[in-house]
């Protein structure tokens, strides 16, 4: 499962049940979290169950899956109960069993079999576009918009250069809100959640942000505080602070995008003021386009059409994107690393050239290549800023050359260690806070607080020749200390 | 302040290039003063003038000066101060069909993966320098001495960036033309040719011809009377190269047109050109000549290059009537292989004999590829190696490759000295004997006469990375010879004299891939890996207390090293390979193998003792283990090693690595399917031994070997009898070595060392890892000679004793 | 009775641990309990000032005997 659908699952878990029945009023949202956001075992049980008039026992149910496959079985139920998608149905008199929640389930089979006058699908514009735009213009527009995000994040925002638009000040709160970015004096240096953004696939990182965004659009008090922090970006255009959004209004939306047709554009008759106000910010990701804010009418672009594709499709659909965004550059490959330490990318990518200068030292530049080394004072140097070394070597593993991928492993197994060995080489003293206990005056006293120490998990040291041990807290001790006397007495 | 300092480099660079500023310099007569020391023989306004000329040769004089083509946020990585952004030069539209990049710096890099791969390589490495060949990227630069050997292969500027330009990607920057067409101007131009023992000043450029003849020094040192003659020049037709099929025509383009296949577009087109070119070359075949005095040869050079005309030596030895020929060929079963074939091609390309390097790495077969030059020239032969040892591994493998009577070969050495019958033949010495003009007893200063008096038709220079500049001015000077071949298995020097050897002996003609040659079996694949042996805080604490010197000790002594050192040789005599462990520092060599049970050789084991012990080593089952001191880093032959430990080297020397390594590429058992030799470097944690260790690696490295670091053995505990397992042992040891350090004693080992070396010879390195006479720093010429002189009286007791343990060792072995 | 003390505990190299001592040896401002070969336990408060001057200490551990310029 991608990481993508792990993060969306982390938040909408948490969401009260309520929220899950609003959500669920709306047909596209329900086909949305069915297509992208359940594993197979749990659509085969919503789809079996989505026309059963009666819940269904649980033992026939279970009956369905092999023996051998219990673990996903659970896996999927509880994923659905979860989700407040599936509930067990008790009844004193007959087994317990498990039904479709509404509006989940009439939902779904309004968006399956059609019907209905919800409009949750999205309203096509019932007149032509003067200004229309074709798929390439959106993909050209959603790349810059994007590229210009993940090009702020590595520092690299160009002074009035081509290669990324200029960024919003909400974007750059949000990234910072989100921890991937950190503001030093007028530096940005990316953090290593960040880095770890970076490495994931384009739809992962949208789901990423728009979740941060979800995040802040609930929470008036964190736009308080930020603008507290920075009273002189008060007027920043920041819809998730100027608004207290509704995040079920928020969601449908998202979900609505995803379902729509990449090219087409569409009205915005239909949409909440929320919806609308969240237009300007989606912008600004480069997820929809609208020509003017004023203007009634908007266009997906492929980041948002391919939101809740399933994985299948998602895959063919972020290669497309991803050729989109490398200009005709051949697929994900394109690191060369040598056993000496040299490193050659065929890239011509400001973005990927941003990345690769965290870790690297580059050299030379050619308009499809640059070239440079790693060396153990770059490395160190990335690392300081937080990003680890297997992060590093993901990346390259990632992004390693056709040529590379010939070999097996992939990276020189020498230049994988040196890499790990240059973190470990920064880190020569591992140092824990704590507290030592010492002048036992009997080797059973000391054993006996040691092993209790060791049992509650606080021990990280002890020596029994010398009678001494290490904890990193000591109240249960001092607790078990107190107690034990009077149990002695 | 920057340019302050940049003015007195390039001070010193102008009185060391004056003093050496002479290609092809053959003149035998005014050596004494030539070499002596101080830029001395040349007025120095000259000496200034001939520097500035060859920096002019540098590329540096042609700064790329263009502004990058795109500008977006990734501009800033690329130091724009430095003109590293390339950008501006544009890529082909069908760049995917062409394997190489150039840089404004003359630098290349080639994907050693394209289809065109292996012919751009051989191409390459006849106009570049090899800096890099791992697996997928090469990396080459065009330097002023790789063009002057590109050149003196035959290669014209033309040639070369028409098929530069053939196999790049992106568009060549107008700098790098200009410098190579600058560079080709006049390179290659004039040559100095030995013919019927009269020195001929020669070109093909009448325009040249002329301004050398009007030169005001030039001019005079004609031969007067002598005509100026014009000749056709001597097609290549008719030579071949002893041992090969063929050696007809060597040009590198047209080589590689023999084997290629037609498919591509890019090669078409290559091949169009290059078929051009030859039609060009033929339009210029006339040769224009005249005559010089003999003793003015040096001077001619000198001027020559002043004039920006660097002399290519040639020696056309099938006219030399003068010489008497030499009986010798290769025996009928010698086979050369490819790369020494490509080599000597170079060599020989125009039907002559060209000067200059050959660079192979050890165990690849130097010594086969001189002794088939010495078949090849078939004349008196001079050979100069590193040691007596060598000396005579030389004379071994002439008897061995060709069919040379052995009463032909003659043997100058400290232990040895010999003549040869009749009127040619071989001598072989050392650099040392040949260049020792001090306290020459009468035989050896007859030897030298012998040597001086004559002319030889080859100088084979074994090793030429290590000797040091001062004795190759000597030695070149003093004997007489028409062409020079050098060779070593790498050109890396740590004090930058190689420049030196290109002036002094000839470009570089060839320099081989490691990797390749190991991927065909020509060498063993090696194992490469690093060991960090942490060292204990007992340890640690007087490591930081003692001087810089002295910290060596306790890195090699640290008994983690030693630990892991034991463990090694357990695991591979279990495995059933045959082991040497290096050590620089004596002390540790016998501390190591007296515990360990294994017998050690040094500098001052004895002759015969050292051929029991190396004979053992070679042929007994019981004997799989050799620990050896610097005496082992070159000339012993033990191809029955699989394995290498290093437990002490000399500081950062890329060389020694280099060398050691050698050691074990020539590998007996290296066509075994699947085998892998194994070179360990151990190595004290947090010492500066870390630091030296990586500076070792960087030039192997580059050849491709990939270091894996090795934190930890598992197990090593567990290890029978492992030593200095208990703190107290750990800490006995401790109060020995500083004990040592106090009497000092190990280092008068180190001399002795030294000196025995010396007297085998030998030719070191000093602490900074740059070529002297003598090893041990502090000891200067003088003192170096007094333990010469100590050695060659009565053993010490110090020598008796050390005879008295190697016996006692034997018997329990 | 046992005795509880607060502080860092080290796990370090028997290197470093070497390092520290002699950082410590001036003042004896920094070591609480000085317990084996690899571990030690610091006072708290001078655990930033020992890590940079366990860097410094340890760039010139690694010092080169004399720069030979090579390369």
């Amino acid at each position: 499962m991608s990481t993508s659908s792990l993060r969306s699952f982390e938040y909408l878990e948490s969401l009260p049940g309520t929220v899950f029945k609003r959500l669920y009023r709306q047909p596209s949202t329900a086909l949305a979290i069915f297509r992208r956001m359940l594993p197979h075992l749990a659509k085969s049980f919503v789809m079996a169950l989505l026309y059963h008039s009666h819940p269904l026992p649980v033992a026939d149910l279970e009956q369905w899956v092999r023996p051998d496959s219990r673990r996903e079985r659970d896996q999927a139920l509880s994923l659905l109960e979860r989700l407040h998608i599936l509930s067990i149905v008790l009844n004193p008199n007959s087994p317990r069993a498990y039904a479709l929640t509404n509006p989940f389930k009439q939902s779904l089979r309004l968006a399956l079999t059609g019907g209905g006058d919800h409009q949750s699908f999205g309203v096509p514009c019932d007149t032509p576009d003067k200004h229309s735009v074709d798929v390439d213009f959106l993909d050209d527009f959603a790349r810059a918009q994007w590229e210009g995000i993940l090009h702020y994040m590595v520092g690299s925002t160009g002074i009035g250069m081509q290669g990324g638009e200029e960024v919003s000040q909400g974007v750059k709160k949000l990234l910072e809100l989100g921890g991937l970015v950190e503001i030093k004096g007028r530096r940005v240096e990316i953090t290593q959640a960040g880095f770890s953004f970076l490495l994931q696939e384009i739809n992962a990182q949208v789901w990423t942000l728009l979740i941060f965004y979800l995040e802040n659009a609930e929470s008036v008090s964190d736009m308080r505080r930020f603008r507290t922090l920075d009273p002189f970006r008060s007027q920043a255009n920041i819809s998730v602070c100027q608004l207290n959004m509704d995040p079920v209004d928020v969601l449908s939306f998202l979900f609505m995008l995803g379902s729509l047709e990449l090219g087409q554009d569409y009205s915005l008759t239909t949409l909440t003021p929320t919806q609308v106000k969240m237009l300007d910010d989606l912008r600004d990701f480069g997820i929809v386009y609208q020509r003017k804010s004023s203007s009634r009418r908007f266009y997906p672009t492929r980041l948002a059409t391919t939101l809740t594709s399933d994985a299948g499709a998602l895959r063919t659909v972020s290669a497309g994107f991803d050729n989109a965004l490398r200009a005709g550059g051949d697929s994900k490959g394109f690191i060369v690393i040598e056993t000496n330490y040299r490193i050659y990318a065929y890239t011509s990518s400001p973005l990927q050239i941003a990345v690769l200068a965290l870790f690297s030292r580059l050299s030379t530049r050619y308009p499809n290549m640059v070239a440079g080394r790693i060396s153990r004072e770059s490395i160190r140097r990335a690392i300081q800023t937080g990003i680890t070394s297997d992060q590093i070597i993901s990346y390259l593993g990632t992004h390693a050359h056709p040529q590379m991928r010939k070999n097996v492993p992939v990276l020189p197994p020498t230049v994988v260690d040196q890499i790990r060995l240059w973190q470990i080489e920064g880190e020569r003293m591992k140092a824990t806070g704590g507290f030592l206990f010492k002048d036992f005056v009997t080797a059973e006293e000391y054993d006996n607080l040691a092993n209790y120490a060791d049992e509650v998990g606080v021990l990280v040291w002890r020596s029994d020749k010398r009678r001494m041990f290490f904890v990193t807290r000591h109240e249960q001790i001092a607790a078990y200390l107190r107690n034990r006397p009077k149990k002695l007495t | 302040m920057a340019s302050k300092r940049k003015a007195t480099q390039g001070a010193v660079k102008a009185s060391r290039m004056s003093r050496i500023s002479t290609p092809g310099s053959v003149t035998p007569r005014r050596i004494e003063s030539d070499y002596s020391h101080g830029p001395s023989g040349l007025p120095d306004q000259r000496n200034t003038i001939i520097a500035q000329n060859v920096q002019k040769l540098d590329i540096s004089s042609f700064p790329y000066m263009l502004s990058p083509g795109i500008i977006d946020s990734a501009s800033e990585y690329f130091q724009p101060g430095q003109k590293r952004d390339l950008t501006a030069l544009k890529l082909k539209p069908d760049h995917h069909n062409r394997p190489l990049w150039i840089d404004g710096w003359g630098k290349l890099t080639l994907e050693n993966f394209h289809p065109l791969a292996p012919r751009v390589q051989d191409f390459l490495t006849t106009i570049a320098e090899p800096t890099s060949r791992p697996a997928f990227l090469h990396e080459y630069r065009l330097t002023t001495h790789s063009l002057y050997a590109a050149v003196s292969v035959g290669l014209n500027p033309k040639d070369i960036i028409r098929t530069l330009k053939l196999f790049l990607k992106n568009e060549m920057p107008p700098n790098v033309i200009a410098y190579i067409t600058h560079c080709g101007k006049s390179y290659g131009k004039v040559k100095i040719v030995l013919k019927s023992n009269k020195y001929f000043v020669e070109t093909a450029d009448p325009a040249v011809l002329q301004m050398l003849l009007k030169d005001p020094e030039i001019g005079p040192c004609r031969v007067q009377n002598a005509e100026e003659i014009t000749t056709s020049v001597s097609t290549m037709a008719g030579l071949a190269i002893a041992g090969t099929k063929d050696a007809a025509d060597m040009r590198v383009a047209e080589r590689v047109e023999d084997q290629v296949e037609r498919n591509s577009r890019v090669e078409e087109v290559y091949y169009a050109a290059l078929g051009e070119d030859d039609d060009e070359d033929d339009v210029q075949d006339a040769l224009h000549a005249f005559q010089i005095e003999d003793e003015k040869v040096g001077t001619v050079a000198q001027r020559c290059l002043a004039l920006l005309y660097p002399a290519l030596q040639e020696y056309d030895f099938r006219n030399d009537y003068i010489n008497a020929n030499l009986e010798i060929d290769l025996r009928p079963a010698t086979q050369i292989r490819p790369y020494q074939e490509q080599g000597l091609s170079k060599m020989f390309g125009n039907g002559r004999a060209k000067s200059g390097i050959i660079v192979l790495p050890c165990g690849a077969g130097k010594t086969l590829v001189g002794v088939t030059a010495a078949c090849t020239i078939k004349k008196g032969v001079v050979v100069l190696a590193t040691s007596n040892m060598s000396a005579i591994q030389w004379k071994n493998e002439f008897v061995k490759w060709s069919s040379i009577n052995p009463d032909n070969i003659a043997i100058f050495s400290s232990d040895c000295k010999s003549l040869f019958t009749g009127n040619s033949g071989i001598i072989i010495t050392t650099y040392s004997m040949a260049t020792n003009s001090r306290e020459r007893a009468h035989e050896s200063a007859n030897m030298i006469k012998f040597l001086q008096s004559r002319e030889w038709g080859l100088m084979l220079l074994d090793e030429v990375h290590v000797v040091p500049a001062e004795m190759f001015r000597s030695v070149i000077g003093t004997i007489k010879s028409h062409a020079k071949l050098g060779l070593t298995a790498t050109l890396l020097r740590e004090d930058d004299k190689i420049e030196d050897l290109n002036f002094l002996i000839g470009p570089k003609l060839y320099e081989a891939n490691w990797m390749e040659l190991s991927q065909q079996g020509h060498i063993a694949t090696v194992q490469c890996a690093e060991v960090w042996c942490p060292m204990s805080t007992e340890f640690y604490e007087e490591y930081m207390k003692a001087n810089a010197r002295n910290r060596s000790l306790f890195c090699v002594m640290n008994p983690s090293k030693f630990q892991a050192c034991q463990y090694l040789i357990n695991y591979h005599e279990n495995r059933g390979d045959k082991i040497i462990v290096f050590s620089d520092s004596v002390y540790a060599l016998e501390a190591y193998a007296r515990k360990l049970m294994r017998p050690y050789l040094y500098g001052g084991t004895g002759n015969a003792e050292r051929q029991e012990i190396l004979d053992l080593f070679r042929n007994s089952q019981h004997c799989n283990t050799l620990f050896l001191s610097k005496i082992g880093d070159t000339s012993l032959d033990l191809p029955e090693a699989t394995c290498l430990i290093q437990i002490s080297s000399q500081y950062g020397s890329r060389r020694q690595e280099a060398q050691r390594l050698g050691r074990i590429l020539r590998a007996k058992r290296r066509s075994e399917e699947g085998f892998n030799a194994f070179f360990y470097s151990l190595v004290s944690k947090d010492t500066v031994e870390m630091v030296f260790s990586s500076r070792r690696q960087a030039f192997l490295a580059d050849q491709g070997y990939a270091f894996k670091v090795i934190t930890h053995f598992k197990n090593i505990e567990k290890t029978p009898d492992l030593a200095f397992a208990t703190p107290e042992a750990r800490h006995e040891l401790l109060q020995k070595v500083i004990a040592e350090l106090e009497s000092k004693s190990w280092k008068q080992e180190e001399e002795r060392e030294s000196a025995a070396l010396l007297a085998d010879g030998n030719l070191f390195y000093g602490p900074d890892g740059k070529p002297s006479r003598t090893a041990v720093s502090g000891a200067g010429d003088r003192s170096a000679k007094k333990i010469v002189k100590r050695k060659s009286g009565p053993h010490s007791d110090f020598f008796r004793s050390l005879r008295r343990e190697n016996e006692r060792r034997k018997k329990l072995a | 009775m046992p005795k509880a003390v607060k502080g860092v505990l080290v796990q370090c190299d028997p290197s470093i641990k070497a390092i520290i001592l002699k950082i410590d040896a001036l003042d004896h401002d920094f070591i609480v309990e000085d317990l084996d070969d690899q571990t030690l336990v610091v006072k708290e408060s001078k655990l930033v000032e020992l890590k940079q001057r366990l860097e410094d200490e340890l760039s010139n551990t690694q010092q080169m005997p004399e720069e030979s310029g090579s390369e």
